[in-house]
């Protein structure tokens, strides 16, 4: 026979691989109930994980520390004469700014509603983080239309409208100063996606407003600069009827940040109660599991399996459910989401629509999936150490 | 008779149960030689498991030595016996212990998947033993489609396969009936002679303690009695009438 | 009928299992509880808040007082409304108030805190009658000082006798004031016109409150208002003001039960897991109770006896760790205000949690007890 000259090595690969499989096909009841287990908890994870990261996303690409916002010192909302405008621009060390005049409206009677926004046309694209890709033409198209307006992605899904539509809103912020508007272009980035950008001219003429501008937003070359000219601008106003506030962008974002706090924390608290959940129920599943297979992993040691590789079965077994679950409970999620989005389901959760779940979670469900998996078969695996071999034999004496 | 390769010097075993300590081996001293077949009986709790495990390299004495095959196994760590018990000791158990969800050509393949073979060269001894054990028509089925007997024989073709120098039973035929009793003791009988195997066997069953060369009795963690070299044909005699 | 000491002793005997199985139903029941702890200390805030008997108005079109901003001619029109209660001076119980959040950043720690200050005149505590001054006393007209509601006390560590700094100045905090569990409390309020004047809104208010004989004339003050062409306002009760507010939470609570439905379900298959791998072990036990003469259905009502065991030690952890958040004080973001709230566990969610309890215990039982009814008893025993 040809073992003798055979080197013992052991080969952690394809060969195991049968084992390995038909061990998860063993008790399909219970792998398929703890798989099913993992699905769902990784659907609910999911969805909540994407509201946190949806919103930290958001806050994320508002964090720069070369983008300065003036405001109002005290108040929310913020609010100060437009005449202060020329002066703040003129410190030195600005290298751009625009202003924002905030114009919130109902599209229509059911309650639509969305936050306008005038503001200077000619360094949209630079002055507003995800913006930087908007195509030029749409830039250009709209310094020739007075009363175009650049539409958020999902203001359009949810009016159902066209671009070069004709559209009048009835404003919250400035009532009976109702304006019309021509639809320019649609904007592609997320974070803009329920906000409408138009011309500040119009907003000055169509609502009479000529006094008051909401925010000023500057452009620095680094944050030292920032600093200096944070520093000047609030010195400039200190004696002056309003008095303002310059900081970075990511300062700003922080203090609405803090706002959403409770909610967000609640949210992880769930997450994390789901990961836990998800542990329990593997470490569950696969201890009853080793404790059914002792005597067959007392075989294994005598026919020479390491314990190791014995530890690496039980523990893949778990990474293998816990990862296939996560894949798939993610990728319904995901799914879900899509088709709830595109309205191809009988029914729609708007909820969701602002929560649409990214591709790469499914990636992230099948790794979260792995890791629940590893957590929880850890220390069952670790119990097959004491698995005697003698427990294979006829008396124990 | 060649030359002995299984020496066990003056091998002691205490453990403890709860409170109790239990001195299992009280000194044992053992030899057996190549292509030898042993039978190992004695009460249950008289030690002789706990011999069976130290001379498998299945654990490890209080004081002693197991020497085999002229390699002190009783001195190895956990991880090197294991390998070296894999190579070289084939097992047989009462209940035939396979895993349940594999075939029984996936369950002689088992212990093959720790060496560095290819899948053909697996096949080819898989089959082989299987032929061996006669059951080249039940490749295909799992333990729980097979009889306690073809079972048993699956158990053997799995300690053959590695072709080790020695195979350790332990109460091969205490599950089945006489019919297939007889059975078995013929096939391991078949495979000490015709493979030049060295076999212990442990068992209560005097019939298949006949079997064996050579009859070891222990009592209360001692060798009691040997009985050399008796008659196998005497055996056989006895048992037809 | 099979002793519940049979399962009583398994559940025993496997104690690791049913421990772990009951902790995947303690976290459903603990989180649910949690979840709906937070949204009705939320709703219960803003059910405080609100007096069926006062009429809130705000500039039309602004559904929160933050952003409402009327003159002097629009409230003096108000508070000519039919039906409102005069006081002992004669004139109307019309409470103008200004309302601002004001972010004020700690030098020191570069932290905002966002205070939400009211400025008010005296005839405010006759119109928000669940106000009352616990500790202090109350500001007086024209001073710089602040009282503050318990809930901003609380969270900043602020007692009477501080000094409150809002805006360029320090503000003396005279007073500490509570109203019912309210939004109030969140609040500090101060004389109108230094505010006002402190911050250049003179003349301009985000809100009149005006106070009425009952709920039906506050009703009808609402409709004379709607319908008044004059007056350019939204019009509420201010129980539907706040009940308004309350309704942002509709979304977090239908967030919760999807929750907890979804690991509900994660832990029903876990304790059917459990129970197949228990009846499984037992098969033979199970054989021998037919074989002594239990019938199929007692069996069945044994297994399905057991799981609601498991069920209901973890409900009850649970709910004992659940209610461990009762009174917890925090605060969130409600439209544009913040509000201080507590976790309020009270006797619905309590029935809730236990009614998923149960239903979990039943629905994860129910099939591995068929699965326990269907046993062979001769064919176990072989």
């Amino acid at each position: 026979m040809i073992i003798a000259n055979c080197k013992l090595k052991i080969d952690p690969v394809l060969k195991f691989l049968n084992l390995f499989l038909k061990n998860l096909g063993r008790n399909k009841v219970r792998t398929t109930l703890t798989a099913l287990a993992v699905i769902v908890l990784v659907v609910i994870y999911t969805f909540a994980a994407t509201v946190t990261d949806t919103i930290n996303r958001f806050f994320d690409s508002h964090s720069s520390q070369s983008r300065l916002m003036v405001r109002e010192k005290w108040l929310i909302p913020s609010c100060f004469p437009i005449r202060y405008v020329p002066k703040i621009a003129s410190v030195s060390g600005v290298e751009d700014w625009t202003v924002w005049h905030f114009y919130g409206v109902f599209f229509d009677d059911a309650g639509h509603a969305g936050a306008g926004i005038a503001t200077r046309i000619d360094n949209l694209r630079e002055m507003h983080p995800g913006l930087e890709n908007l195509d030029p033409a749409l830039i250009d198209a709209m310094k020739r239309e007075r009363t175009g307006v650049l539409m958020g992605q999902r203001l359009m899904e949810q009016m159902n409208w066209r671009v070069g539509q004709r559209f009048s809103v009835n404003s919250f912020t400035h009532p009976g100063k109702n304006l019309q508007f021509k639809i320019v272009g649609v904007l592609g980035a997320d974070a803009w996606s329920r906000n409408f950008f138009f011309r500040q001219d119009y907003y000055r003429e169509g609502v009479g407003d000529m006094d008051d501008v909401n925010i000023v937003w500057l452009r620095v070359s680094d944050v030292e600069t920032g600093k200096r000219v944070a520093a000047d601008v609030e010195h400039l106003f200190q004696t002056s009827r309003a008095k303002l506030r310059a900081e970075t962008e990511s300062a700003g974002v922080s203090r609405v940040a803090s706002r959403t706090k409770t909610v967000i924390n609640i949210i992880n608290f769930v997450v994390a109660i789901l990961l836990i959940d998800m542990v329990i129920v593997l470490a569950n599943s696969i201890s009853m599991t080793v404790r059914e297979r002792r005597v067959e992993m007392a075989i294994l040691k005598i026919l020479g399996f390491q314990p190791s590789f014995i530890l690496v079965m039980v523990i893949g077994e778990a990474v293998a459910v816990g990862a296939g679950g996560g894949l798939l409970g993610a990728g319904l999620a995901y799914a879900f989401t899509w088709l709830n989005s595109a309205g191809q389901l009988p029914f729609r959760i708007d909820f969701l629509v602002e929560f649409p779940v990214p591709a790469k979670f499914i990636l992230h469900g099948f790794v979260v999936g792995a890791l629940v998996g590893f957590a929880g078969s850890v220390i069952p695996a670790l119990g097959t150490r004491k698995v005697r071999v003698a427990e294979a034999f006829s008396d124990a004496g | 008779m060649s030359e002995p390769i299984i020496f066990v010097d003056d091998l002691h075993k205490v453990y403890r149960t709860g409170s109790v300590l239990v001195r299992a081996l009280r000194g044992i001293d053992f030899e057996m030689a190549a292509g030898e077949f042993v039978s190992l009986m004695g009460p249950s709790g008289s030690g002789k498991s706990t011999l069976l495990n130290l001379i498998a390299g299945l654990d490890k004495p209080t004081s002693g030595r197991v020497t085999i095959g002229g390699q002190v196994i009783s001195d190895m760590d956990e991880a090197t016996v294991a390998r070296w018990r894999s190579a070289h000791v084939g097992f047989v158990f009462q209940f035939y212990h396979l895993i349940p969800v594999l075939t029984a050509y996936e369950n002689v393949e088992l212990p093959l998947l720790l060496f560095n073979m290819s899948a053909a060269q697996r096949r080819q001894q898989v089959l082989t033993v299987l032929e061996l054990v006669s059951l080249s028509h039940r490749l295909t089925h799992r333990p729980g489609q097979l009889s306690g007997g073809e079972q048993q024989r699956v158990g053997i073709a799995r300690a053959l396969v590695t072709d080790p120098m020695l195979i350790v039973a332990d109460e091969p035929t205490g599950d089945l009936d006489t019919h297939t009793s007889d059975e078995i003791l013929d096939l391991m009988q078949a495979v000490h002679e015709s493979l030049e195997k060295t076999i212990l066997l442990v068992t209560h069953d005097p019939r298949a303690a006949g079997r064996a060369q050579r009859r070891v009795q222990m009592d209360s963690g001692r060798l009691s009695v040997e009985t050399e070299a008796l008659q196998i044909d005497n055996c056989k005699l006895q048992i037809e009438n | 009928m099979v002793p519940a000491s049979y399962n009583y002793r398994n559940l025993i005997v496997r104690w690791k299992t049913t421990l772990m199985t009951a902790c995947g139903f303690m976290l459903v029941v603990a989180a649910l509880i949690i979840m709906l702890a937070f949204v009705n200390g939320v709703r219960t805030v803003c059910a405080e808040s609100g007096q069926p008997e006062n009429v809130i108005t705000m500039k039309q079109g602004c559904s929160d007082e933050i952003l409402s901003q009327m003159d002097k001619r629009m409230v003096s029109r108000i508070e000519a409304t039919p039906g409102v209660l005069r006081g002992d001076d004669g004139w109307p119980l019309a409470s103008r108030e200004l309302f601002m959040a004001i972010t004020q950043r700690n030098e020191e720690t570069q932290q905002y805190v966002q205070i939400q200050a009211r400025g008010m005149y005296p005839v405010a505590l006759l119109v928000h009658t669940q106000v009352r001054i616990t500790r202090g006393r109350m500001f007086r007209r024209n001073h710089r000082e602040v009282v503050l509601g318990i809930g901003v006390a609380r969270e900043h560590q602020i007692h009477v006798g501080d000094k409150l700094p809002m805006g360029q100045l320090e503000w003396d905090v005279v007073g500490i004031f509570e109203a019912g569990g309210s939004a109030f409390e969140s609040e500090a309020w101060c004389d109108m016109d230094q505010l006002a004047g402190h911050f250049h809104r003179e003349g301009v208010y985000s809100s009149v409150v005006l106070r009425t004989a009952s709920p039906a004339a506050a009703q009808q003050a609402v409709e004379y208002l709607e319908n008044n062409r004059a007056v350019a306002v939204d019009v509420l009760s201010e129980t539907d003001y706040y009940e308004k507010q309350a309704q942002q939470t509709n979304v977090l609570r239908a967030g919760a039960i999807v929750v907890s439905v979804f690991m509900a379900i994660g832990a029903v298959f876990g304790v059917t897991n459990t129970m197949f791998a228990a009846i499984g072990e037992r098969v033979k036990d199970i054989a021998v109770m037919r074989i002594l003469g239990f019938r199929r259905s007692e069996i069945l009502i044994s297994f399905l006896l057991e799981t609601l065991l498991i069920a209901l030690i973890g409900g009850a952890l649970g709910m004992l760790f659940g209610y461990a958040i009762n009174g917890l004080t925090l605060s969130t973001a409600l439209g544009g205000k913040s509000v201080a709230f507590a976790f309020k566990v009270d006797a619905p969610i309590l029935a809730i949690a236990g009614v998923f309890t149960l239903v979990m215990g039943v629905i994860g039982g129910l099939l591995p007890a068929m699965s326990a009814m269907r046993v062979e008893p001769l064919e176990a025993m072989r």
